[in-house]
């Protein structure tokens, strides 16, 4: 019997426990599946649990780590996908109904964790389309609202709802998501994780869904800063079928740099709009990287229209790629009523606004990077979230109305120009639910984001705690 | 040079924009789903406006802050209203009139983030950020 402690352990302590055969990954699977499966449809979580391979792929390492082929700190270990990864065997639904019998060869990323040795054990929830319709509300998923297991009147975030939820829950040591616009760090929030959301091109989308071919980014959901590096290094690195991944294998390492302070900027006025728990608590963690890091307040980016340039896009590449579900009415298939008629206004987005976001691209970049490179910054420090998790069965836009706003729109920015970005969990606001810290970072810089994220993580034990009623 | 700081940032739905941008007045108010940009109130202001997008992960809440907009600042879009009007002559009526209305406002959103877009000046050398290279096989 595998206690459940074991799938709060972070990675290199649960690969030492494996390399050693003190555990055994097919035991470690079958527990898995059975906590998939007790505790996932209370969470909405789980779409599949890919109960056969899993033990196929749990089995296949069991021998080979006692034949002394150990493949690295992922062999043996179980781990989830958002279900719009493909995975064979398993149908891909992306969670929208109209999609729910299609079926796909490994994407990239699943077959180079099965090359690390990682065992599948659940294809998991994720919100329709990974939120591409425009939904508002946390009921947007044929899998229901995804729930986090701190609280299971609220949401567990989007659009990966289902890896956030899983990894806060111990039902997997991690997961995978994906992002377009805050869903890998979203759900890591509101789920009490970690989340890395890696540059652009780091790591190969194919097989997964596109919403937006030039913004969609693949990462790791999972319990510390350095967890996230050991999966990172395992997923990241060239492929043909994505022409857009880039020649930039990821080597893990906690280490910071050798010979200088770190240097981390804080967004102006970045927590002022937020709920006094997140302010309070993003003060505290700014106390905390202040400890090993040198901080500079009241930074302001360069001023471009990162929003609108990263809406259109975003609106004119899903109009593309589901022109078809529009076209032919199947859109009205969606779960939340709202998805049903999100798909249309982007049919009639005008080319050259489309054109006009892409050519703000690259001043936007070259601009953003001399921006931290000049200053010196090695990251941003910002609250992921202004608020807790949203309540299930409220519009967002009805959750907290006593909100503000404000700050620099460090989210906007980081997506259109595709830079690194890791959430990690940093105290509790209302409600006793999860509040977070995240750090952004110049292009190609998860390293440094990891190292620094790590030390926080030294010297804080956010990420150590668990959810009532999970351990 | 369009500028999306501090108020302009927070969001609740694309939507819920458009409609409390109508709503509006001097005050920028909500972005949409996206939680990308701000619309400033539409006239007289020359300011560049918020994105109604969709997005993954859904934008922050802010609270409206403007109060309601007089009856002349409620005026439509026609660019919008005739985008619509095409949609409406493609997909006929497969939607009720409330919810052409709200594909109309998303419209209007949309063409607001473009507006904010053109604002912003850029040299007219500067080319999108794609990549296309010509291709040649390994056969003759």
């Amino acid at each position: 019997m595998i206690p459940a402690e074991t799938f709060y352990l972070p990675l290199p302590r649960l690969a030492e426990m494996i390399r050693t055969r003190r555990l055994d990954p097919v035991e470690l699977a079958e527990a898995a599946l059975q906590r998939l499966e007790e505790h996932g449809p209370r969470l909405n979580a789980v779409v599949t649990v890919t109960r056969e391979r899993a033990l196929q792929e749990a089995r296949a390492a069991r021998v080979e780590i006692a034949a002394g082929r150990w493949r690295g700190p992922l062999h043996g270990v179980p781990y989830g996908a958002k279900d719009l990864i493909a995975a064979a065997g398993y149908p891909t639904t992306w969670g929208a109904q109209p999609y729910r019998e299609q079926r796909y060869p490994d994407a990239t990323v699943v077959a180079k964790l099965r090359a690390a040795g990682a065992v599948l054990v659940a294809k998991l929830a994720s919100v329709e389309l990974a939120g591409g319709m425009g939904y508002e509300q946390a009921d947007a998923s044929f899998t229901g609202p995804g729930k986090t297991p701190w609280n299971l009147e609220y949401w567990s975030g989007g659009s990966s709802s289902g890896p956030g939820a899983a990894v806060a829950a111990g039902l997997v040591p991690f997961a995978i998501g994906s992002e377009t616009w805050g869903s890998i760090i979203t759900p890591a929030a509101f789920s009490g994780v970690t989340g890395l959301r890696p540059t652009y091109g780091r790591v190969s989308r194919a097989g997964a869904m596109a919403l937006s071919w030039t913004m969609d980014k693949i990462g790791p959901l999972c319990r510390t800063a350095e967890d996230a590096g050991l999966i990172l290094q395992a997923i990241a690195g060239p492929d043909p079928a994505d022409a857009n991944s880039a020649d930039r294998p990821y080597r893990a390492s906690v280490a910071l740099p050798a010979r200088r302070r770190p240097r981390v900027g804080v967004l102006k006025g970045v927590a002022e709009g937020s709920q006094a728990e997140v302010k309070q608590n993003f003060e505290r963690s700014v106390e905390v990287l202040a400890g090993f890091a040198e901080i500079v307040r009241d930074v302001t980016l360069p001023k471009f229209p990162y929003g609108s340039a990263a809406g259109v896009i975003i609106d004119a590449e899903a109009a593309s790629i589901f022109e078809e579900l529009v076209d032919s009415g199947r859109v009205h298939q969606l779960t939340a009523p709202e998805d049903r008629i999100g798909g249309y206004a982007g049919q009639v987005v005008l080319a050259k606004d489309y054109l006009r976001a892409l050519r703000i691209r690259t001043p936007a970049a070259v601009a953003m990077d001399r921006f931290l490179a000049d200053g010196g910054f090695d990251a941003l420090a910002h609250p992921t979230r202004p608020t807790v998790a949203y309540p299930i069965g409220k519009p967002f836009n009805e959750a907290y109305k006593d909100l503000a706003g404000g700050g620099e729109p460090i989210g906007g920015a980081a997506n259109l120009l595709g830079l690194p970005g890791i959430a990690v969990p940093n105290g509790f606001g209302r409600e006793n639910l999860p509040t977070s810290l995240s750090l952004t970072g110049r292009a190609w810089d998860e390293q440094l984001l990891i190292a620094l994220a790590h030390q926080y993580q030294q010297r804080t034990d956010f990420h150590k705690r668990v959810p009532p009623g999970f351990g | 040079m369009a500028d999306e700081s501090s108020a302009l940032n927070p969001s609740t739905s694309r939507r819920e924009f458009a409609k409390t941008a109508l709503a509006a007045v001097a005050v920028p108010v909500l972005a949409p789903l996206a939680g990308c940009v701000t619309a400033p109130a539409p006239a007289p202001s020359p300011a560049p406006a918020e994105a109604a997008t969709p997005v993954a992960a859904p934008a922050p809440p802010v609270a409206p802050s403007a109060a309601p907009q007089g009856p002349g600042q409620q005026e439509r879009d026609p660019v919008a209203l005739h985008l619509t009007e095409g949609l409406k002559a493609k997909y006929k009526d497969r939607l009720t009139d409330a919810q052409w209305d709200e594909v109309r406002r998303s419209v209007e959103g949309n063409l607001r983030a473009a507006r904010a877009l053109r604002s912003f000046e850029i040299p007219i050398q500067t080319e999108p950020a794609f990549v296309f290279r010509a291709y040649r096989g390994t056969g003759r």
